[in-house]
């Protein structure tokens, strides 16, 4: 075996051993929520979701602080540019080692009935429900949707 | 022997180019019943209150989008999108209005459009509509929007999102669909500025 072959069978092995150890752990990254604008009562999170496990997970429901309720929302663009935004029933899977990307354009979790509008700078507690691993709380941060700027 | 096979290779080259000819044709008058169909009288109220018309776009450049404030996702990155390319103009920007009609009118108040647009930008112009003018400005742009209930009692809308660029006669010019990148964008509206 080469020294490039046994670096490879090593880092598979520790990665494996370290699934088995830490049985179902789930990371949230890059997290966010975007601040609405005046008089909007209805905000979108994004963020990265992963799961160090062996068998999938799956999002299934989500609580947001000083909002009536929290879902899992994909926007699809489809014939002749229309858009679409679609509540996903049944949650979302997360595959192992598979970040779940969600994102602007793409999937979001919806905050609707916000009490207070969320100003960039503050805070949103979420709790994040997923099949196996149960309640996850985490703080969202507010902030402004990032200004568009020219691709180099 | 020889000139047969010469005949037969004029005339699948003649049928080769009747083909290409007739498939340019057919392509031109496509493309011209779309600029056709797109553009046309339509009548809504400004954020700041003023009544504008496709009279108003005689005379100027402009881009038209439509959405609604209740849309948490893609409305907003459209609206920066906007706002971007146009400053990235500089003052080729200020040539060309900018418009985003709402799909919502229900909900969308001129009050509530107007602190919804410049919290995005100063260089957009939200127009809302009553259902009946709504509909008359979809009819003439070829616009799809739908209300989609919801189980909470509340509703989202389904709608077209590509930005509509009309020239300086208030005809269509070209469109920028989602998919375009910023340096695509800019480019079509360079080209608006200089030959709509
Ligand atoms: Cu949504």
């Amino acid at each position: 075996m080469t020294a490039a072959g046994r670096l490879a069978l090593a880092s598979i092995l520790l990665a494996t051993s370290a699934m088995a150890t830490d049985q179902h752990v789930i990371g949230i990254e890059e997290h966010w929520v975007a601040e609405p604008p005046p008089g909007v009562p209805v905000a979108a999170a994004y963020g990265v979701i992963t799961c160090r496990c062996i068998t999938s997970d799956r999002l299934i429901s989500v609580a947001a602080g000083g909002a009536s309720m929290g879902e899992f929302h994909a926007t699809t663009s489809g014939d002749g540019g229309v858009v679409a935004m679609r509540r996903l029933d049944d949650g979302i899977e997360i595959r192992p080692g598979v970040p779940l990307v969600l994102a602007p354009g793409g999937l979001h979790i919806m905050i609707t009935g916000l009490e207070e509008r969320p100003r960039a700078g503050g805070g949103i507690h979420v709790t994040l429900v997923f099949e196996r691993a149960g309640a996850v709380d985490v703080v969202f941060p507010v902030m402004a949707r990032p200004a568009v700027v020219a691709e180099e | 022997m020889r000139r047969r096979h010469l005949v037969q290779g004029i005339l699948a080259g003649l049928l080769v180019v009747a083909t290409v000819i007739g498939v340019m044709e057919l392509h031109r008058r496509q493309t011209e019943d779309v600029e056709a169909v797109i553009g046309g009288p339509f009548s809504m109220l400004a954020h700041d209150g003023a009544r504008v018309t496709h009279e108003d776009l005689t005379g100027r450049r402009s881009l038209l989008f439509f959405g609604f404030t209740y849309c948490p996702d893609i409305c907003p990155t459209t609206l920066l999108q906007v706002a971007a390319w146009l400053e990235a103009m500089e003052e080729k920007g200020d040539l060309i209005d900018a418009y985003f009609v709402t799909v919502d009118p229900e909900r969308d108040t001129v009050e509530r459009m107007a602190e919804y647009v410049t919290y995005f930008s100063d260089r957009i112009t939200g127009l809302v509509g009553t259902a009946d003018e709504l509909r008359q400005m979809a009819d003439s742009y070829r616009l799809y929007y739908a209300r989609i209930d919801l189980d909470d009692g509340s509703y989202t809308m389904d709608h077209t999102a590509a930005v509509y660029l009309m020239d300086a006669e208030g005809r269509f010019f070209d469109a920028i669909t989602m998919t375009a990148s910023f340096d695509e964008a800019v480019a079509k509206l360079t080209r608006l500025v200089e030959d709509g």
